[in-house]
């Protein structure tokens, strides 16, 4: 059973609690995958698993009871030295695409020497990036909505 | 030197260069045309750049080539007294930077300019006989007229005539049966949102009392057309672009070539006429010395970006047009002594200095979505004011706070690190800031000065041994009273519309650390001077001709300056 589950699932499991999308929305970006590997890339198999696992055992424990999930992630992920500010760093790297260098602080806390500096993923983590879809709109560029679309009422979200 | 001899050498594939090549070839006269960049016959390349770009500015998708360097927004930084600011291509002395920016590729600026395409009013050609500032035309509006409407065509501009109403026009301003190639672009939603709270309005500058009025903008970006245009669509297939579909990327770059760029002008000239020389860098003008005009140019040609490697190159014709952008025109001629006699080469220098205001809407207005501003607010390019200080026209912006902010980039940073915010929350938290984001530019007149200049100095070459530009830069007082003035407008303006207003007038911070540009997802610019953020327009009316007969060195827009350059031709047939 403990098995059964793909690391990448966790992964989409934590990422779902962090953006509040559905697991679906998200692997429909074609992403996750992809994030996943960056993550383990930057900041290595240990804390990733770590953060994976919490954020794992909160979804498919509270999923649909959004207070004590809320709950659960502030005091388990958020407010944790480590994983609090890697938690950040997933968040913003679906909303906007981009990997932002950790804080010095936190990457002396867990002792990482090198590390990489702030980044667009890829050109579809642009096109992707979740915080044009909280808006309603599209993310400049791409995915244009056609003519005269941005004459008419906002679409209700 | 060369065996050819050409009727015209053009410096320059913008959009002064590529029109200027195409209405001669179709004369059946033999051009050189020079280009310091690259070809662009890779667009969609650029297009990949832009995407991975941390801080998306208008320069970001193009190459960044030492060869033919360009300035990029993110070297603007404080001037220290005395020294220059040297991070970027431009030298600048200030005091206040030089906040503007132009491309070095084949399709120069317009490759990322915005695509407003506003013609002057009368009274800008007599600003001194009327207000007592700046310095009278030798020419008039009416001079200008139908070479307007001639780029107009050429650019491919669509508005409707009826919709066109500004201060001070007079009643002929456009010709009776007059209309624009394609027809209006839709008004944002938002735009309407404004114009019902605005219009007819009365807002008092010093004595007098003016009625608001938003009207929908001129724009070099395609709708439908009227009879007797085709819209060009992208270079590398007609059949794209033929409408813009609304990517709200216009600055810095479209992605179908809805908007207008000078490779669609360049692609109209007659090709059995026409040479082009890319990576080929002029950087002299050979005069002879007996008749005192220019008889060759020479260029540097480069075979990659990456290297310093060239050959240098000697061409002559009959006439030669420098069309290299207001700042490496001036350059070219400071660099060769040609045409300076009246040491006016390089002064005047303008921009037009933009103040930002921004604030949230009352309800859901749909930013960021549409073309950069569908409208804007002329009320104020003309009027008695003028006296006290300058005039300014008032885009409505179509992407929120995106410039004054890096909005929406910003706002995540911000509701993740600082409020704490995530799933759900985080979601409706930007739900509903985000599409409230509301943003008015204001951007100003800036008259002939002639401390503000381009000149060149032999310590500051490029890498392969051009002059870097060295700008001394300053915004006068009577700017300065205009933007007071502004936020005065933009004050009641929110009032009126319930707009909680979030603008920020202290000096910003010019540096982005790594985490602001990542914030900066999709930025223009970033903040410069006291939300004073100037970006470009930085074009000279003035050209080899013209040089010993008038002190202007006036910025125009890229339709007056494809107006300006018609306005020349005659003297070629
Ligand atoms: C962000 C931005 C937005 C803008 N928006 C608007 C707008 O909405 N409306 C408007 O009217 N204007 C706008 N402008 C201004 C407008 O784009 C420019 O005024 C116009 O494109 C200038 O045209 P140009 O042909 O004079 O110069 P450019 O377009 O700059 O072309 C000059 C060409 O010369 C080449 N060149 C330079 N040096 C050399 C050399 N030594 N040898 C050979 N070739 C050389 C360059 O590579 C380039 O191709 C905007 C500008 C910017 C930066
Ligand atoms: S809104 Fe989009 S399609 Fe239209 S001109 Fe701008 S970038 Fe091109």
């Amino acid at each position: 059973m403990k098995n059964k589950q793909s690391s990448v699932d966790d992964f989409l499991d934590l990422s779902s609690l962090l953006t509040g999308f559905d697991k679906v929305d998200l692997q429909g970006t074609g992403l996750a995958e992809i994030y996943r590997k960056e993550v383990l890339g930057i900041i290595g198999a240990q804390i990733t698993t770590e953060i994976e696992k919490a954020g794992t055992a909160i979804y498919r424990k509270y999923r649909n009871r959004e207070k004590l999930m809320e709950e659960a992630v502030r005091t388990e992920i958020l407010s944790h030295a480590v994983l609090g500010p890697l938690a950040k760093n997933i968040t913003s790297m679906w909303y906007l695409g981009v990997w932002n260098q950790m804080p010095q602080a936190w990457l002396d806390h867990v002792g990482i020497k090198q590390t990489a500096p702030s980044h667009v993923i890829s050109a579809d983590a642009y096109k992707e990036s979740l915080v044009w879809r909280v808006v309603g709109s599209h993310p400049p560029g791409a995915k244009q909505p056609g003519y005269g679309t941005w004459s008419l009422p906002p679409k209700t979200r | 030197m060369k065996e050819d001899n050409y009727d015209v050498v053009i410096v320059g594939a913008g959009i002064a260069g590529a029109i200027l090549a195409k209405e001669l070839t179709e004369k059946k006269k033999r051009v050189l045309l020079l280009e310091a960049g690259k070809a662009s016959d890779d667009y969609l390349s650029y297009l990949e750049v832009f995407y991975t770009a941390l801080a998306k500015v208008p320069n970001s998708p193009y190459p960044n080539n030492p060869n033919a360097p360009s300035q990029n927004v993110l070297n603007l930084g404080p001037i220290p007294a005395g020294a220059p600011n040297l991070n970027g291509y431009m030298v600048q002395y200030g005091p206040v930077p030089f906040g503007s920016d132009y491309t070095r590729v084949s399709g120069g600026t317009t490759m990322h300019w915005l695509g407003h395409s506003f013609r002057m009013l009368p009274n800008d050609f007599k600003l001194h006989s009327k207000y007592g500032h700046g310095v009278d035309w030798p020419i008039s509006y009416d001079d200008l007229k139908p070479f307007y409407e001639k780029s107009e065509w050429e650019i491919g501009v669509s508005a409707d005539v009826e919709d066109q109403i500004y201060p001070g026009m007079g009643n002929n301003f456009f010709g009776k049966n007059y209309y624009y190639p394609m027809k209006s672009l839709p008004a944002s939603y938002l735009d309407q949102k404004v114009a019902g709270g605005i219009n007819g309005m009365k807002v008092k500058l010093g004595k007098n009392a003016y009625p608001l009025s938003v009207i929908t903008t001129p724009q070099g970006r395609n709708s439908t057309p009227n009879k007797g245009y085709k819209p060009i669509g992208a270079s590398w297939d007609n059949n794209i672009g033929q409408r813009c579909e609304g990517n709200s990327n216009c600055v810095p770059i479209c992605p179908v070539q809805a908007k207008y760029n000078a490779l669609k002008t360049l692609n109209k000239a007659d090709q059995k006429y026409l040479t082009v020389i890319n990576q080929a860098v002029a950087s002299n003008l050979i005069i002879d010395p007996e008749t005192n005009r220019i008889k060759g140019v020479t260029y540097k040609q480069y075979q990659s970006a990456q290297s310093s490697d060239h050959t240098s190159h000697t061409v002559q014709g009959k006439i030669f047009v420098i069309a290299a952008h207001a700042v490496e025109t001036a350059k070219l001629l400071l660099a060769s002594s040609a045409a300076n006699s009246s040491d006016l080469v390089g002064r005047c220098l303008m921009d037009h200095p933009t103040m930002l205001t921004w604030g949230l809407m009352p309800e859901d207005i749909g930013s960021y979505r549409g073309p950069g501003a569908t409208s804007h607010i002329p009320t104020f390019r003309d009027g008695a004011f003028r006296k006290e200080h300058s005039a300014f026209i008032v885009p409505v912006d179509n992407w929120g706070w995106l410039w004054g902010e890096f909005s929406p980039g910003s706002d995540v940073t911000r509701a993740i690190n600082q409020l704490n915010l995530f799933g759900k929350k985080l979601r409706g938290y930007l739900d509903g800031f985000v599409s409230r984001q509301f943003g008015l530019q204001f951007e100003f007149e800036q008259l002939p000065q002639h401390a503000n200049r381009v000149t060149i100095d032999p310590n500051y070459l490029d890498q392969l041994g051009n002059y870097r530009p060295v700008v001394h830069y300053d915004i006068s007082d009577y700017t300065r009273a205009a933007m007071e003035a502004a936020k005065g407008v933009s004050d009641m303006i929110f009032a009126k519309l319930g707009v909680e207003d979030y603008t920020e007038l202290q000096p910003r911070r010019y540096r982005l650390s790594p985490m602001e540009r990542g914030q900066a997802i999709h930025s223009r610019a970033q903040g410069i001077w006291s939300a004073l953020i100037a970006w470009e327009r930085t074009n000279q009316i003035r050209s080899l001709t013209k040089t010993r007969n008038h002190g202007i060195t006036k910025t125009c827009t890229s339709s007056d300056r494809a107006a300006c350059r018609l306005l020349e031709l005659p003297i070629l047939r």
